[in-house]
């Protein structure tokens, strides 16, 4: 079981924040292992995840607290995993804390690939995904 | 019988050479500028002469001989003569007007007949001409040996006079018809060769020059060039008439002629000045025999080779028709060309000699030449008057050689030709007059036996034995060693006698020790003489043992617990001690219980109940201080008895020299049991100095020991050159030397390799410290001779000891115990105050070498026969040169081979030995052992190693083995030391596998470099390859420089091999522990280092070839993840990476500009460190990356364990220039992932990629590195760089399209990208001989960057 939380603040209100997250289409843009995303009735999105040399399909059931939190939880997949993003509003508004929980249990999924490596390469994916995200919001921003 | 035949097919104008020509022409081709083999004519011509008439006479003369005007060209690589190509330019005489001085003129002739000929193009003579006035000149003719030899010189010469006398008178000269000419003698040469004739002479001279062929071995003056040299002189000299008479009168007497006579002559002065029986003379025969080749010019001369045995008991007599016989031997077959004999022969080449033979004896009394010279001067028929005007000539040829026959009214007359690069005028004068005083000898008792002819004069004889003027002495002012070190005591008794590691002890408290324990063996009844033994480790305890047994009254034997227990059992059963002195009683196996043992340790508490008073013991100065044993040719060792007087005269002998005071620091660094240990003990406790006890691990790691110098400002040193080689070569190693505080360093044990000093002496000059070396033996009391080395003495390459100490003699003297030449070697023999008493329980051997000084009046006088070889210098300067018999010196240690080879043959498998020492390389000479075995018996060298190392100190144990199946025997049945072959390394069965990590890289390059053999194998031997304990010691210290770690000198006993040897420093982890850095190159210049970055897997192994072929003064680095041999979690991203090798790369360098290469995966990891760099303000120098493709081209493919582990093979293998394909297929076959893990790492091993005995936690280690790597590979994305990357692109991997011809750093960024191609693809590129371009490519980026950083700077 790995298990990572890790906290970013993002120079944008809390609504811009949440749009973009909670926006299937840009989860490929942010979290860089996911390489498609189709959404699905019932608030699932189908995603196909390239991580550490393997390429696997998920379905995750997506649930939402509007501008505060945002659930994920898999329904589909090799292994189970979920995650928690949380928003808050901090800065007068200005700015937002967003707090990422991250939870899978791979088992024997990566074979040979040593648990604490998949552990450090998730947790160096999620921060750089994390630190990604002000920039793709701004862009998202200016494209608008 | 040859069969090529074929005698002159030529039909066109080029006829191949005689075998003395070709032989010629070949010396030409190999040194154009040769003129040794210029055959020169002088003359004095008196009266009118008309130069031009002689001009016209030399042109009918080359007109009349067409082998004068011959022309030498070489047709597909064959040298022919061309006899019709003429040289159409008349002949010209160099006429000189501007010198009447005769000896300016005797300067131009020579430098004129000196000048070399160029055969293809010169006319073969010539003819100068020196005018003193109208009346007076000298006519010079030079010629090409190639063309004429003396004889048809003396042809030319008397055709020369009758041709002009003829012109001037038109009259038709009377010349003697032309019947053949020289290519009939060509053909008849040829013919010969290939007839039974010649197949018959041919095998008289191979079974005459069978066997060995010994060099001659004349002393040389000077350093011997490598390449043999033609550069020479004459020296003149004549017999008077009473001397020539009587050796005409003998040489009748003996029936031989006096040309056999004083070739024999020669031979016994050779033999005087070589020491050897077996010589080879050449001996030059006119060889025209066949009647129509008398009157014709061209070159007919062979040599023959005379070689006489020479037993020096017979007498001249009986020797002189030995020569006889030879001589008229060798001429019935003088036909066979000498040239070719060298051909069939085949001697061993050394490029710094002449082939076959180094000396000649010419008799230069032709029957031609005799009518000419007869006629010179006299003749009333011929205008030209021509007297004989000697031209030195053709010299250089030999390193010496003697030429006689002529004879000019009465007196005999001859020369020393003589080789100026080996030999000085001054010597070659000794060497005429020893020749003179021989013959004198000779014919006055020619019965005497050959040995005893005396050379030497006696005047110069009595030069000889006293020219060491017998200076002032001064005697000791005390009796006993310890009365010495007793009046320091009251002197200072405060002052700090010695120090081990951080004990020191005061003299006081040495005294008061030494008293209690004096006392204490005086209740166990030691008296004056009692022989105590004394076995304790390196420590003050040495010093307390020693000087309480003196002050017992007794004598010290040292017992050296580091020695197997054979061996001091041996000495205690020899010495029969009835006390022994130990510290700790496992040191010793006493079995006779009768022996007293003293702890002290455990008996100390009795001890120091004793007095700690001096004892009121009335020592005689001849009492016996010690008995110091030395090697023994019997097998065992033997005992050297010492007296106190001796050492303490030792002192007084030599203090005009050295001036030892109580400021001076001394070292104990040898062993007590070696006689060098007590100049060092008494040096310092006889003035009132301080000792600082080295522990045999110091002694043995420079380092330690050179810290130590330093730490207790050492102000005397003592060393075995060995020993201080060892320490130069630690302190080149050092970027400045530290602050030594020497005074002396004293040289002693063996030859001293003085040029070997260079590095030493370029660093502290030769003033401070002073550099001393000192001759000396046991026999002798520790030194005998004193030099200072100098500056200039650098320069050469001889071993001088110099002069006898004050109260010594030496006499260099030969067997029949006269004194030798100068320059001649001899034996030493030695006199004086150091004599040791004799040689415990060894009567007869004492005899034997003890001797009555036969040049003493003192009727009790003696001298000890040394067994070493010297030369003695006029300037009173001894050379040393070696050992007479099989003792050797083998790092300061006396070793007799004899003592070995008895224990050897006592091995109950061991049917025959022979042991000797071998020069492997450059005077690095080897204990080797031959050996035979028992029929139905096994051993290997390992066991006879084991064998050898239970008995015999380790400086004993040869160091190679060689099994022989049988040994060739002399014709006198004994073993032909010559025809032991040169050892062989060995590696058995080994098979040769190559370093596998860079830990094993660097131990081989050590390995290779110490042990001078390469290739070196991780699994070969240390032992086997010829290892010995001073290398070890080597090797020892290249590891602490390297990796950091000291290890003890025993770990390669243990560990001996690369492999074992690995794992050990990895094991001790201090090398790298969390650090990526690895030096792979010492540099040796204050250029900023080079860092090379891991490709993925983690090891900097792939960069040794390029490294190894880029110049040593870069430093270079390689960063390689530390986890590969340690627990630990890799970084798996590159920034990670980056962020913590700039902290290891800021250890090494603070501070910028920082060289960066990068290999694959490695380039962006350095890319991502020059980043950082950059931002956290330092400068790159350069950026270099190979073959590495930028992070836009993301090729990601899934993978399965299987497929991961398929490259995980492969890229396990690449570093090491191998190959490992296991399919992702036959992984899956495995039934789990384990089983595929054990697969790889089976066929890793059946590869010798990784070593046998690693384990599965250790390739585990290398595999977690392996997807670290690859994950961050992954991750990594290409960022924009504000500066230059020059990528070293392999142009023969194929082009991806998709990342395109500059591997997609064109779409990076970068600010400026400078492609450069290098040979190979991806993987051979880094392997020589791409590796090489390589390596070329990456310095010239590095020396462009110098170049404009330079720019920047002015």
């Amino acid at each position: 079981m790995i298990s990572i939380k890790q906290t970013f603040y993002l120079d944008h209100n809390i609504k811009d924040v949440y749009e973009f997250v909670n926006d299937s289409g840009n989860e490929v843009d942010w979290v860089s292992s996911v390489k498609q995303v189709e959404q699905l009735a019932n608030d699932q999105l189908k995603l196909l995840y390239d991580f550490l040399g393997r390429k696997e399909t998920f379905v995750m059931q997506i649930t939402t607290e509007a501008y505060h939190l945002r659930k994920y939880t898999s329904t589909e997949g090799v292994f189970p995993m979920k995650g928690e993003q949380r928003f808050e509003s901090i800065k007068n508004g200005n700015a937002t804390k967003f707090e990422w929980y991250f939870e899978m249990d791979p088992g024997k999924y990566f074979g040979i690939i040593p648990l604490l490596i998949i552990k450090k390469a998730t947790e160096k994916v999620m921060k750089k995904d994390g630190t990604n995200l002000n920039k793709l919001i701004s862009q998202s921003m200016m494209s608008v | 019988m040859k069969t090529d035949f074929n005698i002159d097919q030529n039909t066109s104008q080029s006829y191949p050479l005689s075998k003395e020509q070709e032989g010629l022409w070949f010396l030409q081709q190999l040194d154009p500028d040769i003129s040794a083999y210029n055959v020169v004519f002088g003359g004095k011509i008196e009266g009118h002469l008309d130069i031009q008439t002689l001009e016209r006479t030399f042109n009918f003369l080359i007109e009349r001989h067409d082998v004068l005007n011959t022309t030498f060209e070489t047709i597909e690589g064959k040298p022919y003569q061309n006899f019709e190509k003429n040289i159409v330019k008349g002949f010209d005489i160099q006429l000189n007007t501007g010198v009447s001085d005769i000896e300016e003129i005797v300067k131009c002739i020579d430098k004129d007949t000196k000048k070399p000929f160029n055969l293809s193009t010169d006319r073969l003579i010539r003819a100068n001409l020196y005018q003193k006035n109208d009346q007076q000149h000298i006519l010079v003719v030079t010629a090409h040996h190639i063309a004429i030899d003396l004889w048809g010189l003396a042809i030319l010469l008397n055709e020369l006079r009758l041709m002009y006398t003829a012109f001037k008178t038109n009259e038709t000269p009377q010349l003697k018809p032309i019947t053949a000419n020289f290519r009939n003698h060509v053909n008849d040469q040829k013919a010969l060769l290939f007839s039974e004739k010649g197949d018959s002479l041919l095998t008289y001279w191979k079974e005459k020059l069978s066997g060995e062929l010994p060099v001659l071995d004349f002393p040389i003056d000077k350093v011997r060039p490598k390449l043999l040299t033609y550069n020479g002189k004459v020296e003149r000299f004549s017999l008077d008439q009473e001397l020539s008479n009587e050796l005409v009168e003998l040489a009748k007497q003996e029936s031989v002629t006096l040309y056999m006579l004083l070739l024999g002559a020669y031979r016994i002065l050779l033999q005087r000045y070589t020491n050897q029986e077996d010589i080879l003379i050449g001996v030059p025969v006119a060889g025209r025999g066949k009647k129509e080749t008398r009157n014709i010019i061209g070159n007919f001369v062979n040599t023959i080779v005379l070689r006489s045995s020479l037993d020096t008991s017979r007498n001249f007599s009986d020797f002189v028709k030995d020569i006889r016989k030879d001589i008229i031997d060798g001429m019935k077959h003088q036909e066979y060309p000498f040239s070719e004999l060298v051909k069939e022969l085949l001697p061993d080449r050394d490029p710094a000699r002449s082939p076959l033979i180094q000396t000649a004896f010419a008799w230069e009394r032709l029957p031609v030449l005799d009518d000419v010279m007869a006629s010179l001067g006299t003749s009333q028929d011929s205008l030209l008057d021509i007297e004989l005007f000697d031209v030195d000539q053709q010299e250089g040829q030999f390193e010496i050689s003697l030429e006689m026959g002529n004879e000019v009214d009465g007196e005999l007359h001859g020369l020393f030709k003589y080789n100026t690069d080996l030999l000085s005028s001054e010597t070659v004068v000794q060497v005429i007059q020893h020749f003179k005083n021989l013959l004198r000898s000779i014919v006055k008792n020619p019965e005497l036996s050959i040995a005893k002819l005396p050379i030497l004069q006696d005047a110069e004889q009595e030069e000889i034995l006293n020219i060491w003027q017998e200076k002032p002495q001064e005697f000791p002012k005390f009796n006993t060693l310890h009365q010495g070190f007793e009046a320091m005591v009251v002197k200072n008794p405060n002052a700090i006698a010695a120090v081990y590691d951080n004990t020191e002890i005061t003299y006081d408290e040495l005294n008061k020790k030494a008293n209690a324990l004096a006392h204490h063996l005086k209740s166990l009844g030691a008296k004056k003489g009692t022989l105590i033994g004394l076995c304790v480790d390196r420590s003050i305890e040495v010093l307390v043992g020693i000087m309480g047994i003196l002050k017992s009254g007794g004598a010290y034997v040292p017992l050296d617990p580091k020695n197997p227990k054979e061996r001091l059992e041996l000495i205690i059963d020899d010495a029969k001690t009835p006390i022994i002195i130990t510290q700790g009683k496992e040191k010793i196996a006493i079995v006779d219980d009768q022996i007293e043992i003293v702890d002290l340790d455990m008996d100390w508490p009795l001890i120091e109940t004793n007095s700690d008073e001096n004892l009121d013991l009335v020592t005689g100065k001849d009492e016996l201080a010690y008995v110091i044993y030395t090697s023994g040719s019997t097998g065992k060792p033997k005992g050297v008895l010492n007296t106190h007087h001796n050492v303490l005269r030792l002192f007084t002998a030599t203090d005009h020299w050295y001036k030892f005071s109580e400021n001076d620091v001394w070292t104990l660094f040898h062993t007590y049991a070696f006689d060098v240990s007590v100049w060092e003990i008494w040096g310092a406790l006889l003035y009132g100095g301080k000792l600082a006890v080295v522990s045999y691990e110091v002694s043995r790691t420079p380092e330690l020991f050179y810290d130590l110098l330093v730490d207790k400002k050492v102000t005397v040193l003592s060393q075995t050159p060995s020993a201080f080689k060892q320490l130069i070569e630690y302190e080149v190693s050092l970027a400045a030397p530290k602050d030594l505080s020497l005074s002396y360093v004293v040289f002693g044990g063996e030859a001293l390799d003085i040029p070997a000093l260079k590095p030493w002496v370029e660093r502290h000059g030769d003033q401070s410290p002073k550099l001393i070396n000192m001759y000396g033996i046991t026999e002798t009391t520790v030194h005998t001779t004193y030099r200072e080395i100098v500056k200039e003495d650098l320069l050469s390459p001889k071993s001088m000891v110099g002069q006898p100490i004050t109260d010594m003699k030496i006499h260099l003297l030969d067997g029949e115990l006269n004194p030798v030449p100068y320059g001649v070697t001899g034996e030493i023999y030695v006199g004086g105050e150091g004599l040791a008493v004799k040689y415990l329980n060894r009567e007869e051997l004492t005899a034997e070498r003890f001797i009555k000084d036969p040049y003493s009046t003192d009727a009790n006088a003696r001298l000890y026969k040394s067994g070493d070889l010297a030369q003695l210098y006029k300037n009173g300067d001894l050379k040393y040169i070696g050992r007479a018999d099989t003792q050797v010196k083998i790092r300061g240690f006396r070793i007799e081979l004899g003592e070995i080879q008895t224990l050897l043959t006592a091995h109950p498998s061991i049917k025959n030995a022979v042991v000797t020492t071998k020069n492997i390389n450059d005077n690095d000479i080897r204990i080797v052992a031959y050996y035979s075995i028992e029929e139905e018996k096994e051993v290997t060298d390992k066991d006879l190693r084991n064998y050898l190392v239970n008995r015999l100190p380790d400086y004993m144990i040869p160091s190679i083995f060689m099994e022989m199946e049988s040994f060739a025997l002399t014709i006198n049945g004994k073993i032909d030391y010559r025809k032991l072959p040169m050892p062989e390394i060995k590696r058995d069965d080994v098979e040769l596998i190559l370093p596998r990590d860079v830990v094993e890289l660097e131990l081989q390059k050590i390995w290779e470099k110490t042990l001078k053999i390469s290739p070196i194998g991780v699994k070969d031997d240390f032992f086997q390859l010829g290892g010995h304990s001073m290398l070890a010691v080597s090797i020892m210290s290249d590891i602490k420089l390297l990796f950091g770690d000291s290890f003890a000198i025993s770990v390669l006993f243990q560990y001996p091999t690369i492999e074992k040897l690995g794992e050990i420093i990895r094991e001790k982890k201090e090398i790298a522990k969390g650090s990526p850095l690895v030096r792979l190159q010492k540099g040796k210049s204050d250029k900023h280092p080079v860092f090379c970055i891991h490709p993925i897997g983690g090891n900097v192994f792939c960069y040794s070839p390029m490294v190894e072929s880029i110049k040593d003064e870069y430093e270079i680095y390689g960063l390689q993840v530390p986890y590969l041999y340690e627990d630990g979690t890799p970084h798996i991203t590159v920034e990670d990476i980056a962020t913590d090798y700039i902290d290891n790369i800021k250890s090494v360098q603070e501070e910028g500009p920082y060289h960066l290469v990068g290999y694959c995966f490695g380039g962006l990891i350095a890319t991502e460190i020059a980043h950082q760099l950059k931002e956290q303000g330092d400068q790159i120098g350069t950026l270099n990356l190979l073959d590495t493709r930028s992070p836009l081209y993301d090729d990601a493919e899934e993978f399965d364990d299987a497929i991961l582990l398929s490259w995980f093979a492969r890229d396990l293998a690449l570093p090491y220039g191998k190959t490992l394909t296991i399919s992702p297929e036959e992984l899956r076959e495995c039934e789990s992932v384990d089983k595929m893990f054990e697969l790889v790492l089976s066929r890793a091993k059946n590869e010798h990629i990784v070593t046998d005995d690693i384990n599965q936690d250790q390739m585990r280690r290398y595999l977690d590195v392996y997807i670290s790597n690859g994950t961050a590979l992954s991750l990594y994305e290409a960022k924009p760089y504000n500066g230059r990357i020059n990528l070293l692109r392999a142009v023969h991997e194929p082009l991806i399209e998709q990342i395109g011809i500059n591997l997609g750093w064109d779409r990076c960024e970068v600010k400026d990208l400078k492609v450069y191609d290098v040979p190979g693809n991806h993987n051979t590129m880094m392997y020589n001989p791409n590796a090489i371009v390589l390596a070329g490519t990456l310095q010239k980026v590095l020396a462009e960057y110098k170049e404009v950083e330079t720019a920047v700077l002015l």
